[in-house]
């Protein structure tokens, strides 16, 4: 802390304070794409080795997880547009916002879960490895999504400054991008 | 002045506009046709992964801002290069000992 030319203590610099942030949220962001990456490669090769993989279109609803795709993306857009507002306020709707479209997605995700589930021909946890890759893939990336509405109505209760917003988006835009791998192999790819 | 220096960073740093967002949106549509059509499953598999890579990219540089003129991310690239070479050339050899074998 340094003294001003009044005689009161300054705070200490921030100037670094953005640097630290966007370095330890890039770290962070690292080694959760790891986790992703684990995920994802496990997907990969017990799909490869099944006998028999089921077609994605006959038990998935894509029209919802369309849709789902769509409000992430719009998610993306109104992060974009909070960390470039100029004021409080603008900042503020934006991430509420994001906040809605995080929690649009959830909901979607709970009701395709819940159609799963109580399906003539059901997909569980326990459904085989189709079931049980499917869930753990897109429950973890849920949970990451809850995890970033969460921290989104946190920082705007705690006044939404700018460079925390910025900190921030860089989670949310990488929750998004580790959508897209789960909507197109889980969702679209076809079988063989 | 001073004040719109920071401004002008934070949307300099996170400059994409809504351009990108419509281009998503267009590539999704694209995979959601692609996945629609009836034809060989190699083909549908490889535009859908094509795509998926535009996707992805769009959303690195424009949204994350990845700088790849960074000389620790070239190095990175360099390094999965030669991990990816790696793995090709583990998994070549493997076919060609599965085959001798057989």
């Amino acid at each position: 802390m340094s003294q001003t030319a009044t005689g009161a203590v300054a705070a200490p610099t921030v100037q670094g304070q953005p640097r630290v942030g966007v370095a330890g949220m890039w770290t962070f962001l690292a080694t959760d794409a790891m986790g992703f990456g684990g995920l994802f490669i496990a997907y990969g090769v017990l799909r490869v080795r099944a006998a028999a993989w089921p077609d994605p279109r006959a038990h998935l609803g894509l029209g919802l997880a369309a849709a789902m795709t769509f409000a992430l993306l719009a998610s993306a857009f109104t992060m974009t547009q909070a960390v470039r507002a100029g004021g409080r306020r603008a900042r503020l709707g934006w991430l509420g916002a994001t906040a809605g479209l995080g929690l649009a997605f959830l909901w979607g995700e709970l009701a395709e879960y819940r159609r799963l589930w109580v399906a003539v021909d059901p997909v569980r946890v326990d459904s085989g490895l189709y079931g049980g890759t499917f869930y753990a893939l897109t429950g973890y990336h849920g949970l990451h999504v809850a995890a970033g509405v969460v921290c989104l109505l946190a920082v705007a209760l705690r006044g939404a400054r700018p460079r925390t917003v910025e900190v921030l988006a860089l989670y949310w835009h990488f929750v998004d991008l580790a959508w897209m791998p789960i909507f197109t192999f889980l969702y679209l790819m076809p079988t063989r | 002045m001073t004040t719109a220096a920071p401004e002008r960073s934070r949307s300099g740093r996170f400059g994409s506009t809504p351009l990108t967002f419509v281009a998503l949106a267009a590539l999704t549509a694209a995979e959601l046709k692609v996945a629609g059509l009836d034809g060989a499953g190699p083909s549908r598999a490889t535009t859908l992964v094509g795509l998926l890579i535009v996707k992805v990219g769009l959303v690195l540089t424009l949204c994350l801002r990845a700088d790849f003129r960074r000389r620790s991310a070239a190095r990175l690239v360099l390094i999965a290069l030669i991990l990816a070479a790696g793995a090709a050339a583990v998994l070549m050899l493997e076919a060609a000992f599965q085959a001798r074998v057989r």
